[in-house]
């Protein structure tokens, strides 16, 4: 056998992943954003929710299961819709309806819309990652185009007060995303779940109390609200946009870094 | 202007930082910690020829200039401060007189003038270069008389910024220079630009700031993963587009449909990935795309059909491809093999460490493909040496066969008349011994057959050897009679009878003494001859049997020998795998013919050297002497399993009745921990008796085949071997292929001639039905005039370690100017020492060894000096090894005279030993370790490690015996370990332990001197995920352990103690601390991954009580920096009274602490730092100069990736080379 410089990093989250399998998820992620919730409390209130880049669908399995608690609850408030949108197919999900679109496209907002009887979203989540060069400036940019795309479409879909979530590579160019978020939100944090590898570049970026600018007007046409270094968000220096971090999940939970004996269980 | 100014505009100081990558920022701390960028190692990520022998470079935002022909870097400049260099786009070639390059200083009517546009990102930098071409356009076609004349021509390159654009709105994809027309030699007044969204923009780059002029946008709207121009005016140019969505578009610029969009005239549909990189052929009529699908595809754009070819050669994704004429040269991820596709691979090159090769260039003439990878390695291949150097059909061997019979034996009927057995001679000659006992000489020249000798002696049977300088043919018979004969006929040949039956082999030596010969011959009798041939009198030569040499008591034979003239030896390598060294005293007396011959014993004998594969040949080189050994030799044998195995050979002066009777080692039984098959390093295998003292340095294995022979040609080792059916010559330096020739295998006959280093003139011959099949090259001298290797490679894959080891090397040797040596280790699984030398335009990493050994990830590096200097290693899998480092300066030179900024410190890694897996899980990695010596004057090193599984266990390594004792272990985060570090406070608590007070201070580094143990309480620090630091107090746990073991007993493990203080610094994992003394109390600095730095200033003390642990208290509160960076914090470091972050947003931070009023941080200074995802930093202040360092790490997004398995055919898991295929199209 050849030499092989694998880090058994994987072999080490399989904890989740197993834990996972048992509890129907469809992909250990959906651990992702059951933490997030846990520290934002993301879902109270919540009966319309938007899951971009959705397969193979275990972020649509939380808010789906998340969203039916609250309304089991509550039963006399509105029953819960959820729309999954992916450029792909994927298998159907019970209480989730399934968008087969391009999220760059407004036909694909206007449908959204639609499923909610014209009313607009109360949360638009987004764990989309596109396939990784290892060129990391050319892979950021293609994270931070995705989560751009994702956030256009939110702008058509989200209600102003709503919450935001995606998936953000913090590399080299990460303040530039923070001030176009900062735009449409005044609460904007990036926080990294437990049962995210801490070995791993990825983490979110939780966005609140959507607030777009007077007088904005979603459009797919014009996408990039581009943004360079200028004097409050330097390249180098004190003046940069930083946003705060908070790392999520049960600190008893899982560590996904950590190896474990086989026979050991704390969930 | 005051002499301080003048002296920072010699040194601009205060300019950007000067650092080097994939990791290495290296920066000069003045007393303000002004820090400069001087290397930087990272991925090549664009090039393109200047001239024929101008090669430009792009690396992180440096551009350099190579002069191809010997690697010399001709110019450096930053052009884009923020951002790499995406790719190089050169105007048309004119020779524009009416610019005077000012800057070149000589040869002003010989200098041009080209403009150059180079982007990256968002940004984009007009360049002019300026260069005087010297005698350069005719690179390949230079007579050595030409070369000469280049030193009075010396080529110049100057790099002048015009302009910087941007940021853009959008990333480019491309750029292109437009022209008003194709022929007009009027210059480009505007650039076409395309960017990421599939839209292309023209700007007009005549005023300072640059005017749009032309927007369209491509009516498909998506992301582009790639784009090339084709058309160099705006009216006939396309772009090609390679989207998001596997497609390959092409569609015409100055088009636009009624939607203002430009309809797409291509719709290239099939590949199953995205694209990474567009190429059309030079008129237009092909566009060759390349995909994360791992294929190549060939696209006729003329044909309506929109048929392709499909090119299966990777079996990895590919990230570009150029076309030249008929060729097309791929580069990729990697590549294991070849598979069989419509069109056929020609070559491979493997050339760079690790996995990504990310740029390629050709040369204006064709014949010069450069390669850039992400080892930082730039190389040259000869386009046209594919043909040369890979030898494929018949048609470029010279198939020999024997005349007629009666051309040389007219009296002979006998028609069974074949060859038997054959020579290389000469470069143009072999010789031949017939079925019929005919000696025959054909010289190639003419093409005719000499008959030299004949004897019925020979009938049947011959093994032949000639001697190396081809003056004559010594052959053995079947009835044991050996034949020497003058391959001109200049003397009789001599016949004697040597053995009772047929001679086995046959080996020639020459001696220094021109004209005198040894000559070994082996028979199947119990003992061998060495024979003394002397023919400086060309018409009488002699020849007297000089030694017995008494055959090994196991079964062994012998098939390759090697003598060492100087040193009295012979070394012989056998079949069944032995090493045989004899001591042949007094050979190269010129005694008179009566004196006896003197009866040998075998001296020693290493058995299984290749595991039980022949050993194929041997070779010793002479092995400087230093201070910590005697002179000796180097011992490369290459053996049929593969690999070549390095061994030092010590005390050869003594004399052989030192030697001890019994020196049979069996080379298993030297092993300290299980060997696998395939390559091991540096083991230290110590086989002595009394005198012979064998140690084995390195093993490698080059190939899957068989090794079958070694040469060195000015000190780069090439390994001759058979693959498959195929012979080749490997440059093991520099990593690749020189020769191959589909001959079929091993298994014939072969015989190989050569003596430079480029193979320009070398002669291989095989058998192959009853011909000698004989490639006779002769290349002219000029064709391979450039430098193989223009910039020297460092790791291929993410480096996790480093470490400057100044404090290591200091204390072998008193330098009087230490050289920065730098241990870096990494996913490529490879130790690499290297040296930091500077140079005029940029210092760079010169690599001194690298040692293959661990099987996966290398996480740390640490170093600890007792009664040697020991270096342990660390990473996944729950490796941990120990080394003992050997520098000194290179021969011939002292440590005092020694000068780092030219000369190379001779450094070696010899391993000692390797810790036993104590944990219950197999997937344990180490994440970190800490050492200290304990006791140097008897070797006890103690060491800390960081488990993955949420364990600290601490060790004793015991430098005599060689071995790893565990003794405590605890576990307290619950979480993974992330960190560790020692800490060792002076205590008066401990008079039971000051016995170690007797340690030797001399033996120990006065720059360590913290290492210096005894007596201390010895505190470990941790930190983990949980974002917590704890402190362990190990005093009593480890010096009770060490108290017993020196009386012999190894106490059992036990637990350490609970941490006596902890706090949580971090919101998640402490991805670095770093702990200083100050004044007294100590600075716990860490940097996590919640983007926080915390500095906590601590008084960690014990009271006067026996056995009770240390305390600590908080001086003040924890000074925290919630947002130092906009990323992870993965390195932090205190110097003096500053505390150096660097983190993945690719800053480097300097914080200035202030501790008038409890504590405060400050940001001081930062730097944009050019090494993406930055994964280890190490500081050392030297001279006042702080060098820092800093490594890249990779995306481990733990993203979905893309589905190839319809294209994944051979994939064999990750190689340590890739390869280029180039294919014919």
């Amino acid at each position: 056998m050849g030499k092989s410089s694998k880090d058994k990093r994987d072999v080490a989250s399989i904890n989740y992943y197993r834990l996972a399998k048992e509890q129907g998820w469809r992909a250990r992620s959906a651990f992702k954003l059951m933490q997030l919730d846990e520290e934002f409390n993301l879902f109270e209130g919540i009966h319309r929710a938007v899951d971009l880049c959705a397969a193979p669908g275990s972020w649509s399995q939380v808010l789906s299961k998340r969203l039916s608690e609250n309304h089991a609850s509550n039963p006399q408030e509105e029953p819960p819709k959820i729309v999954a949108v992916d450029l792909q197919a994927m298998a159907p999900l019970p209480g989730v309806i399934q968008l087969q679109g391009d999220i760059t496209k407004v036909s694909t907002a206007e449908q959204i819309i639609s499923y909610f009887e014209g009313k607009l979203s109360d949360i638009v989540v987004c764990d989309g990652a596109p396939d990784v060069t290892g060129l990391h400036d050319m892979d950021e940019y293609i994270q931070a185009q995705l989560l751009l795309a994702a956030l256009n479409i939110t702008t058509h879909v989200l209600r102003p007060g709503g919450t935001f979530i995606a998936k953000i590579f913090r590399g080299k160019d990460i303040t530039l995303l923070y001030s176009q978020l900062k735009v449409f939100f005044p609460v904007v944090t990036c926080s990294k779940p437990r049962s995210s590898r801490n070995s791993s570049i990825e983490s979110f970026i939780v966005c609140q109390n959507y607030s777009p600018p007077e007088g904005y007007v979603p459009t797919m046409a014009n996408p990039l609200l581009d943004f360079h270094y200028s004097g409050d968000n330097q390249l180098t220096g004190p003046n940069r946009t930083i946003v705060p971090f908070i790392a999520c999940g049960d600190l008893s939970g899982y560590d996904s870094d950590m190896t474990y004996a086989l026979e050991v269980s704390i969930i | 202007m005051n002499k301080k100014q003048s002296r920072s505009s010699h040194k601009p100081l205060n300019s950007v930082p000067k650092i080097s990558k994939l990791g290495f920022n290296c920066v000069k701390l003045a007393f303000t910690m002004k820090l400069e960028k001087d290397v930087f190692a990272g991925l090549v990520t664009s090039m393109a020829y200047l001239t024929d022998s101008i090669l430009l470079v792009g690396q992180g935002p440096w551009l350099k200039a190579f002069d191809v022909r010997n690697g010399e870097l001709l110019a450096k400049s930053l052009v884009l401060p923020a951002n790499r260099i995406h790719r190089l786009v050169l105007g048309k070639n004119k020779s524009d007189t009416f610019v005077k390059p000012r800057d070149v200083n000589e040869e002003e009517n010989n200098a041009q003038r080209r403009r150059i546009l180079a982007y990256g990102a968002k940004t984009l930098a007009v360049l002019t270069i300026a260069y005087s071409a010297g005698s350069s356009s005719q690179l390949a076609d230079q007579s050595s008389q030409h070369a000469d004349n280049d030193d009075n021509q010396k080529t110049e390159v100057v790099i002048r910024q015009v302009q910087q654009y941007g940021p853009f709105t959008d990333w480019i994809q491309d750029v292109q220079w437009l022209y008003e027309d194709d022929e007009s030699g009027v210059e480009a007044t505007k650039i076409a630009m395309a960017f990421a969204h599939n839209f292309v923009e023209v700007y007009d780059i005549t005023s300072e700031r640059p005017a749009r002029v032309f927007r369209v946008q491509c009516e498909e709207q998506c992301i582009l993963y790639s784009a090339r121009f084709f058309g160099n005016t705006l009216s006939t140019l396309y772009l090609g587009s390679g989207t998001v969505f596997n497609e390959v578009h092409v569609w015409k610029v100055s088009d636009k449909n009624e939607d203002g969009f430009a309809p797409v005239q291509h719709r290239l549909v099939g590949h199953d990935g995205v694209i990474f990189g567009i190429r059309f052929s030079d008129d237009g009529s092909l566009l060759v795309s390349v995909s994360d699908d791992r294929t190549i595809r060939v696209w006729g754009l003329k044909d309506q059909k929109r048929k392709y070819h499909v090119i299966f050669g990777h079996t990895a994704r590919i990230w570009d491809c150029v076309m030249v004429d008929q060729y097309l040269v791929s580069v990729s991820e990697e590549e294991d093999e070849q598979s069989d596709s419509a069109m056929d691979c020609l070559a491979c090159w493997e050339g760079h460490a690790g996995k990504n090769v990310w740029s390629c260039a050709v040369s204006p003439n064709k014949r010069l493909v450069a390669t850039g990878g992400q080892d930082s390695g730039v190389r040259l291949w000869s386009l046209k040496a594919i043909q040369e150097n890979h030898i494929e059909s018949e048609s470029d061997l010279t198939a020999i066969d024997l005349p007629e019979l009666e051309s040389y034996a007219p009296q002979s009927e006998d028609a069974n008349e074949f060859m038997r057995n054959f020579v290389i001679v000469d470069y143009d000659v072999i010789a031949t011994f017939t079925n019929q006992g005919f000696l025959l000489r054909y010289d190639n020249d003419d093409q005719k057959w000499t008959a030299l000798y004949q004897d019925d002696d020979f009938q049947n049977y011959a093994v032949m050897e000639a001697c190396q300088s081809g003056q004559f043919v010594v052959s053995g018979g079947l009835q044991g009679h050996l034949s020497i004969c003058h391959a001109y006929s200049a003397f009789t040949p001599i016949k004697l009878k040597v053995h009772n039956s047929k001679v086995l082999s046959v080996f020639i030596f020459e001696s220094k003494d021109k004209g005198v010969f040894y000559i070994v011959s082996i028979g199947m009798e119990d003992e061998f001859y060495l024979f003394r041939f002397d023919m400086r009198n060309i018409d009488e030569p002699k020849i007297r049997l000089v030694h017995r040499l008494q055959r090994s008591e196991i079964k062994t034979t012998i098939i390759c020998a090697t003598i060492s003239e100087d040193d009295s030896l012979l070394l012989c390598g056998s079949r069944e795998s032995a090493l045989l060294i004899y001591r042949i005293p007094g050979i190269h007396k010129d005694v008179s013919t009566e004196d006896q011959p003197t009866l040998s014993t075998l001296a020693l004998q290493l058995r299984r050297t290749h595991g039980r594969q022949a050993v194929s040949s041997v070779l010793v080189r002479p092995l400087p002497e230093t201070s910590s050994h005697s002179p000796g030799l180097i011992v490369l044998t290459t053996g049929r399993d593969g690999c070549f195995i390095e061994y030092r050979l010590l005390n050869i002066a003594s004399s052989a009745a030192e030697d001890g009777p019994n020196m049979d080692i069996d080379a298993d039984k030297m092993d300290l921990v299980d060997d696998d098959d395939d390559s091991d390093e540096g083991q230290e295998k110590k086989a002595h008796g009394k005198s012979l003292l064998i140690e084995k340095v390195y093993k490698n294995r080059v190939t899957k085949g068989w090794a079958e022979g070694a040469m060195y040609m000015d000190g780069e080792l090439y390994i001759l071997g058979f693959f498959r059916k195929r012979f080749f010559v490997f440059n093991v330096a520099k990593g690749f292929e020189m020769l191959s020739v589909a001959c079929g295998g091993a298994h014939r006959a072969w015989h190989f001639l050569n003596d430079d280093r480029k193979l320009a003139k070398c002669t291989f011959a095989f058998f192959r039905r009853n011909k000698v099949n004989t490639l006779f090259r002769k290349c002219l001298p000029s064709t391979e005039t450039f430098e193989a290797s223009v910039q020297s490679n460092f790791h291929g894959k993410d480096v996790r370690a480093i470490t400057f080891l100044g404090a290591a090397i200091g204390c072998q040797e008193k330098f009087k100017n230490m050289p920065m040596i730098v241990a870096t280790g990494g996913e490529d699984t490879l130790l690499r020492l290297s040296q930091y030398v500077p140079g005029k335009l940029e210092g760079s990493l010169i690599s001194l060894r690298t040692v293959r050994k661990h099987s996966s990830v290398i996480k740390s590096i640490v170093y600890s000096i007792g009664k040697e200097t020991l270096l342990f290693t660390s990473g996944a899998s729950e490796e941990l090894r120990c080394w003992k480092l050997d520098s000194h300066p290179p021969q011939g030179t002292s440590a005092s005279d020694f000068d780092p900024s030219k000369d190379l410190l001779d450094i070696s890694c010899l391993e000692l030993a390797a810790s036993p897996m104590v944990s219950d899980i197999k997937e344990t990695r180490i994440m970190d370790t800490s050492v200290f010596c304990i006791d140097a004057h008897r070797g006890y090193h103690i060491l800390a490690a960081a488990y993955s599984d949420s364990t600290t266990r601490l060790w004793l390594f015991d430098e005599v015996t060689k071995k790893f004792y565990l003794i405590a272990d605890g576990v307290w985060h619950m979480k993974c370990l992330l960190q560790i570090q020692h800490l060792l406070v002076e205590g008066t608590s401990f008079p039971q332990y000051n016995i170690f007070y007797s340690v030797e201070k001399t033996n120990t580094t006065n720059l360590n001197s913290k290492d210096n143990a005894g007596g201390h309480g010895i505190i470990i620090i941790t930190s983990a995920t949980d974002g917590k630091l704890a402190f362990w107090d190990a005093t009593s746990v480890v010096n009770n352990f060490i108290e017993s073991y020196k009386a012999n007993a190894i106490l059992e493990l036990v637990k350490l103690p609970e941490p006596f203080y902890s706090y949580q610094a971090h919101l998640s994992g402490v991805n670095a601390i770093d702990i200083k003394q100050q004044e007294g109390d100590f600075w716990l600095a860490s940097g996590g991954e919640d983007n926080a730095l915390a500095l906590n200033w601590i008084d960690i003390h014990y009271d006067n009580r026996e056995n009770v642990p240390a305390s600590a208290t908080a001086k003040a509160d924890i000074a925290k920096i919630a947002g130092a960076h906009a990323s992870s914090i993965t390195g932090v470091h205190i110097v003096n009274r500053s505390v150096l972050t660097v983190s993945t947003d690719q800053r480097l931070n300097v914080w200035d602490v202030d501790t008038t009023q409890d504590v405060h941080l400050s940001l001081g200074d930062a730097h944009y730092i050019d090494v993406p995802d930055p994964s280890a930093m190490d500081v050392s202040v030297h001279k006042y100069v702080l060098t820092f360092l800093t490594m890249c790490h990779n995306f481990h997004s733990g993203t979905k990736r893309s589905k190839f398995s319809s294209q994944q055919r051979h994939y064999r898991g990750w190689s340590h080379r890739y390869w280029i295929p180039i294919v014919k199209i």
